[in-house]
């Protein structure tokens, strides 16, 4: 299980962004975040996922030196998580030993393997995304706006990859987004972050 | 394109290996032919003591580049290293800007005349005070790049894929600097060249003895009067020649790896 306990993040000059955040996350749950633009799910997941270091508070799972971390974040613009200037299969392989399974599973055509990120449709590029975070093994995913520029029908597709996954590998999976609606469909709980991070 | 990048660079590598053939004991002097004007057996002429000018010249272009080639190559080294610094702590980042800055706010030439006339002039001395005079551009450059890569999402996320800091540095970091490191000491290397001749010019860089062209040009200043123009015009415009040369290399060079070949392999496969 995912614990995040009293979790406080504050901005340099601008004081807080949020303090007390407590949330869990059961392996093979899918949990909704929502909330309006600036006030802090970015950041938060940037939090939980390592990137940035919280001021107050706890996360139960921890990255191991040389280890991947064992919560990944998938981010919301795919063409700025990727090297442009590596072909597809480096970027996968900076995760680990390429798996055909995950390619399989994500619809991942063998011969997109040997071209750069810009020849990829952003729907593409953001599945290769999400094979390169499975394929660390991952316990948990914090999914941010995944999905928020595709459209309706690859946003359906990868949303339904993405619930199997967590089903049968019993990844927890924190997804964030604006899309009420989607989450509503989607998760097993939706939770607002205004809420969570009251003062 | 291939024209553009190998006939500059084979006509440059042809002239320096030509001039390192030269030994110097083929400069001798000759009394009874001094002063003698440009001809078939004399191409540059001779000077007032009857030496091959044209010997002379290729003598001076070999110290000439290879001063350059040394400088580029320290100039670029201490730039790397200097925006590698930089991009370990805001602290040394501000340590590093504030000396780029202070070394960008003195002429060049005053500053080579300064570090060459206390370390002594000399070959030793010339380098040292151009790679002195010469880091502060390139390592402005290298470190605004090192600052931008670091923060883009694709190494931070790098890192939480359990890569460590000599991977990211070998598969992220030196690849994206290499190009520019590369432009940055072909930009040296004539710049390096033409100091190195003003430097010698002024008297404070080579000694009077070494054939440099910068020696060339400031001994021929006192029989230019007398009308001996071939002294000075034919090392400077082999001088120039040279310059030129590299620099045309250096830009089509600079062109080519900056071009996106990413398409071109796609559709070869």
């Amino acid at each position: 299980m995912l614990t995040i306990s009293n979790l406080t993040y504050h901005i340099a000059n601008k004081g807080y962004l949020f303090q007390n955040v407590t949330l869990s996350v059961q392996p093979g749950e899918i949990v909704g975040l929502t909330g309006h633009s600036g006030i802090g799910k970015s950041t938060f997941a940037k939090v939980v996922a390592g990137y940035l270091t919280p001021d107050e508070g706890t996360i139960n799972r921890v990255q191991n030196k040389r280890q991947p971390h064992p919560v990944q974040l998938i981010w919301q613009h795919p063409e700025q998580a990727v090297n442009p200037k590596w072909r597809i299969k480096k970027v996968l392989e900076e995760a680990g030993p390429i798996d055909d399974e995950w390619l399989e599973r994500l619809q991942i055509h063998s011969s997109w393997l040997k071209r750069f990120p810009d020849q990829l449709s952003g729907g593409e590029l953001q599945r290769i995304c999400i094979a390169r975070c499975l394929m660390t093994r991952p316990d948990f995913i914090i999914a941010d706006e995944i999905t928020t520029m595709l459209d309706p029908i690859t946003q359906a597709d990868i949303w339904d990859v993405l619930r199997q996954i967590a089903k049968t590998e019993s990844i927890g999976i924190l997804a964030i987004s604006h899309h009420y609606e989607l989450l509503e469909r989607l998760t097993d709980r939706t939770l607002s972050f205004e809420t969570l991070s009251k003062k | 394109m291939r024209k553009q990048l190998w006939i500059p660079l084979v006509l440059f590598l042809f002239i320096y290996s030509l001039s390192i053939m030269i030994q110097e004991e083929s400069i001798t002097i000759a009394l009874t032919e001094k002063n003698e004007s440009p001809s078939w057996s004399h191409l540059f002429g001779t000077d007032w003591l009857g030496r091959d000018m044209f010997l002379r010249t290729l003598e001076g272009i070999q110290l000439s580049v290879t001063i350059g080639f040394v400088t580029a190559l320290l100039s670029t080294t201490l730039g790397f290293f200097l925006s590698f610094i930089a991009s370990i702590h805001s602290v040394l980042d501000h340590i590093v800007s504030w000396l780029i800055d202070l070394f960008l706010s003195l002429p060049h030439l005053i500053t080579l005349i300064l570090i060459s006339f206390v370390l002594g002039g000399g070959f030793r001395g010339v380098v040292i005070g151009l790679m002195l005079t010469h880091w502060p551009v390139i390592t402005r450059v290298l470190r605004a790049e090192w600052l931008q890569i670091q923060e883009m999402p694709y190494v931070q996320m790098s890192k939480q894929l359990g890569k460590g800091f000599w991977w990211r540095t070998k598969h992220h970091f030196l690849p994206h600097l290499l190009p520019q490191m590369m432009v940055g000491f072909t930009l040296i290397f004539p710049h390096a060249i033409l100091h190195e001749a003003a430097i010698t010019f002024l008297g404070f860089g080579l000694s009077a003895e070494e054939p440099a062209i910068g020696v060339i040009l400031s001994e021929s200043m006192q029989y230019l009067s007398s009308g001996m123009w071939w002294l000075a015009f034919f090392p400077g415009v082999t001088l120039l020649v040279m310059v030129v040369l590299f620099q045309w290399f250096a830009n089509t060079w600079k062109h080519y790896i900056e071009r996106d070949r990413s398409y071109e392999t796609y559709f070869n496969n």
